[in-house]
């Protein structure tokens, strides 16, 4: 908590001063020899930052995404980075890809925007279809019992657009409506993009009716440093938080929806969905 | 008896026959000649005797060619002769029931051969050769009147080349479903009912365009049905519903240039429905050189991947063992040499902006762009069997396709280019539609 607090007064004092001076004690425990062995595996991410990011910059990322295990190796300005329990490796590599403190990432995130079509979904919604014979009643209780409202449905194939109360995660739900003997099959409403040539960039947002614009809601848990956090993911924050819960704004090098993902890695972070 | 609107069901039989012995076309189609030297379809009356027959065919220096229909024999006249003359003259005979000249009919309008240096996809032996492929067709304009849904980011059916391809109600109203509207997150208020990326209105332009530009089936008719915003996304909500409502409203041929590397249960099952209402379902694999993308992966699809203007599979396009077919998708989203040249919005879209494209017409790449053509070659032999009476299922068209497929990297299939090339013309003339085990 201590630790927390010493942090969040480092964002308020400027990244490359305030965050080498306060977090220095800490670090000390966690420093360790520059690693020889270049080549990441499966459970790290190699990162190399700008120059002149220094050392602190890096060990605070370690913290605050929980990994704290980072290991400088030999190369300049080069980290290595465990891949944590709450994303896959190429999480991980994505968000040390959206940093702006970062030249490069091995291996390289394979859902870059640059290339391949998003593969995250719609914030707050899942698809469910019933098993046969299960009633309109069943179906409304059971929706009733989390909270869930029914927002779509098409007929002819069974398949409901469930929306689910703020506090409730996609992942979570999806596991719920899993495991009840009245679904056939629960999933995430997946986005799905026209295919682009590699090396065409995306489609920059902001066009008429894009829905790219949003920001994104944060609600972080008991005693976390909602400005901290966006501090180290180079995310402007909207306003003040209340409640626990602050907007951002992507960076440039993110989608609202890369955003809400990569947040997501961070223990503080309760969840976070694409505020449109 | 002159043929007449109390024999409805006689002239409807006469003409098909005529149609199938003598290698016309479709009886809708006026003649091209008043008659004159050739043929006679003569129909004498049931007591009529063989001495009658011949009397007659003496009179008029004719022989028989052999009977149409029973009771309807074909007489060859010599040049000439004014067979409209002869045939008013034999109905009058009491021993004939009717007689009436065997009129050339064929396609009287074949479009204007494609642009080799606008559309080398179309007109070049690279390419689908599209122009020998429509003299095979009976159907006028090819691909006549089969519904093909561009399940996309919509359509521009103002566009010149396009307006009087897109379907239209029972009041001759154009159709246009848009799934997006206001809609399931944010709205797409610019553009409703109209395409605010450009996209769609490419894709819809490969397959039936006629006008300055031309599709692979420039008679059939476009439903769109959109389901992509104009950033180019969608989910699979949206695009589920817009697979389930195009078939609901009669499309046989449903595109979607659409994909991505997640499965998806949704999708998978409104694929099926769309089988089960019979459409045939034609979906991209997609462009990233990986594995075939979903939903085109599922079973039943026809998957498309994208060749190059050298016939050489195209280095994005998707591949694996659900691929079927491959087609021009091009290698170039900027050299009409190199790329897909294809109608676009005549008013400002994303990709104006983004990309710099034109009004109107523009260039595109992709497995995209590879997808209507097949979309556009199941219309043509689609139309092509209704006017034979047939009515093909979507495995059966599907089985077609890939049967009449040229190998482009030596015979058997292939993960990068399925069963091979595209070839209308084959899938046209393909004898058999069994297609067991494709």
């Amino acid at each position: 908590m201590a630790m927390s607090r010493l942090l969040a007064l480092g964002g308020a004092l400027g990244l490359s001063i305030a965050l080498g001076l306060l977090v220095r004690p800490v670090l000390a425990v966690t420093s360790g020899a520059p690693v020889s062995d270049p080549a990441p595996k499966d459970d790290h991410v190699v990162v190399t930052f700008r120059p002149n990011v220094g050392d602190y910059f890096p060990r605070v990322v370690d913290l605050v995404l929980g990994l704290k295990a980072a290991e400088p190796m030999r190369m300049k300005d080069t980290w290595r980075f465990p891949v944590g329990e709450r994303g896959t490796q190429n999480d991980y590599a994505t968000f040390f890809a959206s940093l702006p403190y970062v030249a490069q990432v091995s291996p390289s995130p394979s859902q870059h925007e640059d290339s391949a079509p998003s593969s995250s979904y719609i914030p707050g919604e899942l698809l469910v279809k019933f098993k046969a014979g299960v009633t309109q009643d069943q179906i409304d209780a059971f929706n009733a019992q989390y909270g869930v409202t029914i927002k779509g449905h098409i007929t002819g194939i069974g398949v409901y657009q469930l929306q689910l109360p703020p506090d409730r995660s996609v992942e979570e739900m999806e596991r719920i409506y899993k495991a009840s003997g009245l679904v056939e099959y629960a999933e995430p409403n997946r986005r799905i993009s026209i295919p682009r040539l590699p090396g065409m960039r995306p489609f920059r947002p902001g066009f008429p009716g894009s829905t790219a614009t949003g920001s994104v809601k944060v609600r972080f848990v008991s005693g976390a440093i909602p400005d901290l956090v966006a501090l180290v993911y180079g995310m402007r924050p909207l306003g003040p938080a209340a409640d626990g819960v602050l907007h951002l704004a992507p960076n440039l090098k993110t989608s609202p929806d890369t955003a809400a993902r990569i947040l997501r890695l961070c223990p503080s972070v309760q969840s976070a969905q694409v505020s449109s | 008896m002159p043929l007449g609107p109390k024999r409805p069901g006689l002239v409807l039989t006469l003409a098909a026959g005529l149609a199938l012995a003598g290698g016309c076309q479709a009886p809708v189609t006026p003649p091209l000649s008043k008659g004159v030297g050739g043929d006679l379809a003569v129909k004498f009356k049931t007591d009529a005797t063989n001495a009658q027959r011949e009397a007659l065919r003496a009179r008029w220096g004719a022989r028989s060619g052999g009977e149409l229909l029973p009771g309807v024999e074909r007489w060859h006249v010599a040049g000439g002769t004014d067979l409209e003359a002869i045939a008013q003259s034999l109905t009058q005979d009491p021993a004939v029931e009717f007689a009436q000249p065997d009129r050339l009919r064929r396609i009287c309008t074949y479009p204007t051969p494609p642009s080799a240096s606008q559309q080398w996809f179309l007109a070049t032996q690279a390419g689908l050769n599209i122009t020998t492929a429509w003299t095979s067709a009976s159907a006028n304009p090819p691909g006549n009147g089969v519904v093909v849904a561009i399940v996309d980011t919509g359509i521009d059916t103002s566009h010149p080349d396009l307006a009087a391809n897109i379907a239209t109600d029972a009041s001759g109203n154009k159709r246009f479903i848009d799934e997006v509207g206001d809609g399931v997150e944010g709205s797409d208020v610019s553009y409703h009912n109209k395409d605010g990326n450009g996209h769609g209105t490419h894709v819809a332009g490969i397959v039936a365009a006629n006008g300055t530009i031309l599709g692979v089936a420039p008679g059939a008719k476009l439903l769109p049905v959109k389901t992509m915003r104009s950033t180019g996304d969608g989910d699979d909500f949206t695009i589920a519903k817009g697979l389930k409502d195009a078939a609901d409203a009669g499309a046989v041929i449903i595109n979607l240039s659409v994909g991505g590397p997640d499965p998806s249960p949704v999708l998978a099952e409104a694929i099926a429905y769309d089988f089960s209402k019979g459409a045939v379902v034609v979906i991209a694999s997609g462009n990233a050189g990986q594995a075939v993308y979903y939903p085109a992966a599922y079973r039943g699809v026809i998957s498309v991947g994208a060749v190059n203007n050298q016939r050489q599979v195209a280095s994005y396009s998707n591949r694996g063992k659900e691929l079927a077919i491959v087609a021009p998708g091009g290698d170039s989203p900027t050299d009409r040499a190199r790329g897909i040249y294809s109608t676009f919005p005549t008013y400002d879209v994303v990709l104006n902006q983004e990309e710099g494209k034109s009004h109107n017409y523009a260039v595109q790449a992709g497995t995209s762009m590879a997808t209507p053509m097949v979309s556009g070659a199941a219309a043509l032999v689609i139309a092509e069997a209704r006017l034979k009476g047939q009515s093909l299922s979507p495995e059966q068209v599907r089985a077609r396709l890939l049967a009449s497929a040229t190998s482009i990297e030596g015979s058997g299939y292939h993960n990068s280019s399925g069963y091979g090339m595209l070839n209308p013309q084959g899938a046209l003339l393909w004898g058999s539609h069994d297609g067991a085990g494709l």
